[in-house]
């Protein structure tokens, strides 16, 4: 504890960003004219003075230590220059004038008070200022100037690290608006200023909506006609559980949470290595939700998986699956310093699970007490000696370039025989290409001695050949026994030392391995220390009572539905992130969650249900004055179609959608997916019809149709993706290949259908297929004027040329494809 | 979106101005007022923290680094010393031995500044008064893809937003039909994207590319041409328009949809504009053969240095021209530097030489340099190894002093030694030039306020006019 203390003292002044203005760089300019040091004198400096003054001095006299003695920092060039209360404490070139020297003789002060220096260290410090005492360390001071502790007691006051609490829900006017309590807490809010909510969406809207929301699919025009067919009191329910039960529902869900966890096929960064094996876990995820996963268990699995107990060989396969989380971030791989790289490995994990779990961003504690949040140094290098004691990098691929864990999978019995024939295969093609061989050496030799052609060693020569290509694509084919990637625990395990201002080559005091102080009520240390700790981290994070996990979820999963979070930094639940616009809606649902044994389906099907999520998104003029950004949801957020839902919807209305599941889509590629070489690009080759979802995600070359339309940056955790408008989305959806192929399929598919089924003339067929085209296509029925305008342009395309009906209508589903109704949720 | 943003929205224009790519970036400087948002032609033309030197920014990058002591660093006593230990210690993770080894090429003094350059560049020695050369360069990455990373982003292991992405955020574009920030055959490798990306900037400030790895290829946009008829082309868009006015009627009012609206009114100028400006057979012959388009050896990077040129006029802020990862040279440094510069020093030389005669380069930066040089000593036989520690960039034009060479290696060409200039410093003294303070241009996410040079980075004052 009293370590903790002492480290809370440590704000340093250079903070992340903003800390150093110009003036403090003019200054620093200013009294950095002298000479810089030379080579020789740089190597002395750093061998010899450098470790003195941290060995000796740091401790009382540097940005470290918890006040500056004297006033005197030695922590750099300026500070000795300036030096302290009795005035500057080296002379260059002078030792006998300078107060360092005088003072580690004890004839001044008597420093260091530990105990006076050997002789010969006396001796170097003299040595260094006859030199000129050259010292490179000009980097901007890190002297605290008010050392400003972290008060962790008043830290737990903040609402977002109070448990939350069920509440009733309140009373209201207008009670037949509510469906569930969520009503009650949104209406009350604009009961209580004056507000309406918005009506109904009508029932084409919301079907569209829901189907969106819940599969990331459009709704068919069958579905369409069922709903609509359908008058009954639980219409709405049988369509919410319909596509609860789908398979589908696991994929649009499972992406959003891949989001969170920065899901990708390849680590990209500085060396774009293929990760074969990360599909497992992006199907894990897939089937996580399918299956209503408890979340707590979810997120037990992939922090700590491989250490959880398993009842089966399939359990244990599923969790050690899981902790493919803690692996997939982007690493710099080629870094040389692998101390640092570990560290930066380390920084990524604490990073995405704080954020990913907790809302919060622990990534500033790196280098100093967290600015704004009650995150002090201490606790994140606590976390870091967990996540250090955990083995993800392994190996070299090359020289200086690390590889990561891959653990062996059981092999299925059926594998296991392709496994023994490929290698029996291949010992019989190495031991007919020997043969081969040595026919070939008595032919040349025989060849030599006679001196004479001979067209058999030539042909003996091909054959060789052939052989060893055989062999080569035999090699080629070999089946891969399944691997996973997956984290262990490391042979050594241990707590980590503070790096002072995240510095490898820093090393302060060590600290013992546990968690946020701020979000425990006992003991922030581990009880098991013999352990990395991650089992122990899982269980902290998932416990019912954490103040942040079950919000934090509950929270994404409003986000999803409507648009916008209570609180709408999903990712940020600090004091910078935004208060919660329903503190009370949001406590509730979060102990629902917990209560429902952390159902993400259940809580999807309570907010689904709703009343608030069916309202419509008409404006009204007066509410909109009141409370522009709509945080009390007085009508519904008009919500973006993602990326992928674009691809898939576009894709499934002209029947091209394969609704499988994919294994790796990267099987094809390199060890290193891309390299500066290469002129193809991977990534944008994708031409699958599968979901979206299953698009080869490898960094650095995203699939174009994904990054154009805003999907998530797989370097960072994201839980709110970007919404632009931007010039390269239009030219897309105008220009690009694979829109005008869907464009075309859908136009050809209808016009079959139709011509199937009538035989009118051509306008009156036109004007049905206007119909079908936008029921099909942006889900509703389109108005007397929108049938019009699109017969209009249709005929103004075909004039007298009949042929072109078909061009012109796949022209008119493009621009609904382009349209801004298609690529929006009403 | 804050309320105070989102009222504001009301005001389409402006709106479409903040959301809309093309990097109407001048949001950076909200806080410095008067925006002149010109409503007719829609160009933010934002207020900068001081007046700038340049306007633009042309960065040559060497990919794999270029070794300063065979090309910009004279080093007598590396000459001498030849085949001898090297006096102090080396950089550690590094493969060279120890041992000094001579430049093969002569070095001699050019212009009136008696600029030391190599044989390799005898089409620049014409514009030595022209170039800054910053001897005394270092930065953070002993590998590739660290340094790479450094030199774009200014940093070496974190995901942050590039040179160029935050200059269009700070800047915007000078023409509303091109992007503020074009990226001219971009590395693949070594960060890739991440080194012409916006990380958690908006989007719209990130690069449009054209080609990669140090190729032009087709030398398009991506998307930018339909294979239709531009007028078939007017008639669809007109239908678009009308069914997204329905649905805006419909919403009374939403931001969303206005935007994407005028983002296809964009798109249609760029369609118009860009590939005009992309077709460098529009030059003329003199020019072309200025820069060496036609010559087997200079073709490609003449086309990239002239494209680079047409992009400037035409008002694009930030552009990259990039070579393949090619100056690498563990070994071989004879034949890989000597094809290299054959392959460069024409077009670079046509590209100063064309700017200066246009009036350009006075607000023009152009900025040359690699990741990281190459060590003095020797790896296996005829190579030289990565060498962060110390190396050479130069720079010309936008209020750079011409004819100066700035800051010193030690004797050797290892280290930085005198006037260092971090990569940061480099950083720092581009925004400067651009009128922008580093230290305020900032942008806040994650619950920090994130700049290009972090905590770091001083402008070097010395070598601005």
């Amino acid at each position: 504890m009293q370590l903790r203390i002492l480290l809370t003292a440590v704000a340093l002044l250079s903070a992340c960003a903003g800390g150093v203005t110009a003036d403090e760089h003019l200054t620093q300019t200013a009294t950095e004219d002298s000479v810089r040091p030379t080579a020789d004198e740089l190597a002395f400096f750093e061998s010899r003075i450098r470790p003195l003054l941290v060995r000796h001095c740091y401790s009382c006299h540097s940005a470290e230590s918890k006040e500056i003695k004297g006033g005197l920092s030695l922590h750099n060039r300026a500070g000795w220059m300036t030096g302290g209360e009795s005035g500057p404490a080296i002379v260059p070139g002078q030792p006998e004038e300078s107060l360092l020297i005088s003072a580690v003789k004890y004839e001044s002060y008597k420093m260091p008070p530990q105990g006076k220096l050997p002789d010969a260290d006396i001796e170097t410090l003299t040595q260094w200022i006859k030199m000129g005492a050259p010292d490179p360390r000009t980097e901007p001071s890190s002297v605290p100037q008010s050392p400003a502790g972290i008060d962790i007691e008043k830290g737990r006051q903040f609402w977002a690290f109070q448990p939350p609490v069920a509440h009733a829900p309140p009373t209201v006017e207008n009670q037949a608006w509510p469906r569930d309590a969520i009503d009650n807490f949104i209406l009350e809010r604009l009961e209580r200023h004056q507000l309406q909510p918005a009506g109904d969406a009508d029932r084409l809207t919301w079907l569209r909506r829901i189907t969106f929301d819940l599969t990331g699919l459009a709704a068919s025009i069958t579905e369409q006609d069922t709903f609509l067919a359908d008058s009954s009191d639980t219409a709405r329910e049988k369509v919410v559980d319909r596509l609860l039960a789908s398979s589908q529902f696991g994929v649009h869900w499972g992406r959003h949470w891949l989001d969170v966890a920065r899901y990708a096929d390849s680590n990209g960064s500085d060396f774009n290595a293929t990760y074969y094996n990360a599909w497992r876990y992006r199907n894990y995820v897939v089937d996580s939700f399918n299956q209503d996963r408890p979340y707590d268990q979810f997120v037990r699995e992939q922090l700590a998986g491989d250490l959880l107990p398993a009842a089966s060989e399939e359990q244990k396969e599923q969790q050690l699956t899981a902790t493919t989380f803690l692996m997939i971030g982007a690493k710099m791989l080629s870094e040389r310093n692998k101390e640092k790289l570990v560290m930066d490995v380390v920084d990524e994990q604490i990073d995405t699970v704080g954020r990913a779990f907790m809302g919060m961003t622990l990534g500033c504690a790196r280098c100093h007490d967290h600015k704004f949040d009650p995150i002090p140094t201490a606790d994140y290098y606590a976390l870091a000696g967990i996540f250090r004691s955990t083995v993800v990098l392994e190996g070299e691929s090359q020289a200086y370039v690390s590889t990561w864990v891959e653990t062996p999978l059981p092999v299925p019995a059926e594998l296991a025989e392709a496994i023994k024939q490929h290698q029996l295969k291949k010992e019989q093609l190495t031991a007919e290409l020997a043969a081969l061989k040595k026919e070939l050496a008595a032919a040349t030799e025989q060849k030599a001695t006679s001196g004479q052609a001979d067209p058999a060693a030539d042909a003996l020569k091909e054959n060789v050949k052939k052989k060893e290509a055989e062999l080569r694509e035999h090699d080629k084919s070999a089946p891969q026994p399944p691997k996973v990637m997956a984290a262990r625990e490391a042979p050594t395990i241990g707590d980590c030392e503070i790096f002072v201002r995240g510095e490898v080559s820093h090393r302060g005091p060590v600290v013992n391995r546990g968690f946020l102080q701020v979000v425990s009520n006992g003991s922030a240390h581990l009880q098991q220390k013999n352990e990395s700790g991650r089992r122990e981290l899982a269980e902290w994070i998932a416990r019912p009572d954490h103040p942040l996990t079950a919000r934090v979820m509950v929270n994404r999963i409003w986000q999803n539905l409507l648009g916008e979070g209570l609180v709408r930094s999903v990712d940020n639940f600090g004091h910078l992130g935004e208060l919660p616009s329903h503190g009370e809606l949001l406590d509730t649902l979060a102990a629902d969650f917990v209560d429902s044994g952390f159902s993400v389906k259940s809580i999807v099907r309570r907010i689904a249900l709703s009343r608030t999520y069916a309202m419509s998104t008409y404006f009204d003029e007066q509410a909109f004055t009141k409370d522009p950004d709509n945080r009390l949801l007085w009508r519904a957020h008009r919500k973006r179609v993602p990326a992928e839902s674009l691809r898939d919807a576009m894709l499934q209305v002209s029947g091209s959608l394969d609704l499988t599941a994919a294994e790796s889509p990267v099987a094809n590629l390199g060890a290193l997916a891309v390299d500066n070489s290469k002129q193809a690009s991977s990534g944008q080759s994708a031409n699958s019809s599968r979901r979206s979802l299953y698009l080869p995600i490898v960094r650095n070359e995203l699939p174009a149709f994904l990054v154009v339309f805003d999907f998530a940056d797989p370097d960072i955790v994201t839980g709110r993706r970007p919404e632009t408008n931007v010039p390269a989305q239009a030219m897309f959806l105008m220009n690009n290949p694979f829109v005008k192929e869907q464009a075309k399929r859908t136009a050809e598919r209808l016009l079959a259908e139709s011509r199937a089924e009538t035989e009118q003339d051509s306008e009156t067929a036109d004007l049905q297929l206007a119909e079908m085209v936008m029921r099909v296509v942006v889900g509703r029925v389109p108005t007397e004027t929108e049938r019009k305008q699109l017969t209009d342009y249709v005929q103004s395309v075909c004039q007298d040329d009949a042929s072109r009906r078909s061009q012109a209508w796949s022209e008119v589903i493009q621009v609904l494809f382009a349209s801004t109704e298609f690529r929006m949720l009403d | 979106m804050t309320t105070a943003a989102y009222l504001q929205s009301r005001i389409s224009r402006r709106h479409l101005l903040q959301t809309s790519g093309c990097g109407f970036g001048y949001l950076a400087f909200a806080d410095l007022s008067t925006q002149a948002a010109s409503a007719g032609s829609g160009i933010a033309i934002p207020e900068r923290h001081h007046p700038a030197r340049a306007s633009r920014v042309i960065f040559l990058f060497m990919h794999g680094g270029p070794s300063q002591v065979d090309l910009f660093d004279y080093k007598p006593r590396l000459q001498q010393e030849n085949g001898k230990e090297l006096p102090f210690k080396a950089a550690p993770n590094i493969d060279a031995k120890p041992t000094l080894m001579k430049s093969p090429w002569k070095f001699s003094r050019h212009g009136e500044s008696g600029m030391w350059i190599s044989e390799l560049l005898p089409e620049l020695w014409r514009h030595a008064d022209d170039l800054c050369v910053i001897r005394s360069m270092h930065s953070r990455g002993q590998s590739h893809g660290q340094a790479v990373c450094m030199l774009h982003t200014g940093s070496d292991n974190f995901v942050r937003p590039s040179v160029g992405a935050w200059i269009s955020y700070g800047l915007g574009t000078e023409n509303s039909r091109l992007p503020a920030f074009v990226s001219i055959s971009p590395p693949a490798g070594h960060g890739g994207p991440r080194n012409y990306g916006t990380a958690f900037l908006p989007a719209s400030y990130q690069a449009t590319t054209i080609g990669r790895s140090g190729k032009l290829g087709s030398g398009s946009i991506d998307n930018l041409v339909s294979g239709q008829q531009l007028n078939d082309q007017r008639r669809q868009l007109d239908l678009l328009q009308s069914l997204n006015r329905n649905h805006l009627a419909r919403a009374v009012q939403d931001a969303q949809i206005e935007g994407a609206i005028e983002s296809f009114e964009l798109a249609s100028r760029m369609q118009e504009t860009a590939p005009e400006v992309l077709d460098i057979s529009k030059e003329p012959k003199s020019i072309q053969d200025l820069y060496g388009v036609g010559d087997k050896t200079t073709d490609n990077f003449a086309k990239q240095c002239l494209l680079a040129r047409r992009m400037a006029e035409a008002g694009v802020r930030y552009i990259q021209v990039s070579t393949g990862n090619v100056w690498d040279q563990h070994s071989g440094l004879r034949e890989g530097h000597e094809k290299n510069c054959r392959e460069t020093d024409r077009p670079i030389a046509a590209l100063l030489t064309d700017l200066k005669s246009r009036g350009m380069l006075e607000d023009t930066l152009v900025v040359w340099g690699g990741e990281f040089g190459r060590t003095p000593i020797v790896q296996g036989s005829n190579g030289r190894d990565h060498n962060p520690q110390g190396f050479t960039m130069w720079m010309a034009g936008g209020g750079t002093k011409g004819g100066l060479a700035w800051g010193n290696t030690d004797e050797y060409g290892y280290y930085a030694v005198e006037n260092r200039v971090h990569m940061h410093d480099l950083h720092a003294t581009i925004l400067h030039l651009l009128g922008i303070q580093h230290d305020r241009l900032t942008y806040r996410y994650a619950g920090r306020d994130f700049r290009l040079t972090d905590v770091y980075g001083s402008v070097v004052h010395d070598i601005v006019t």
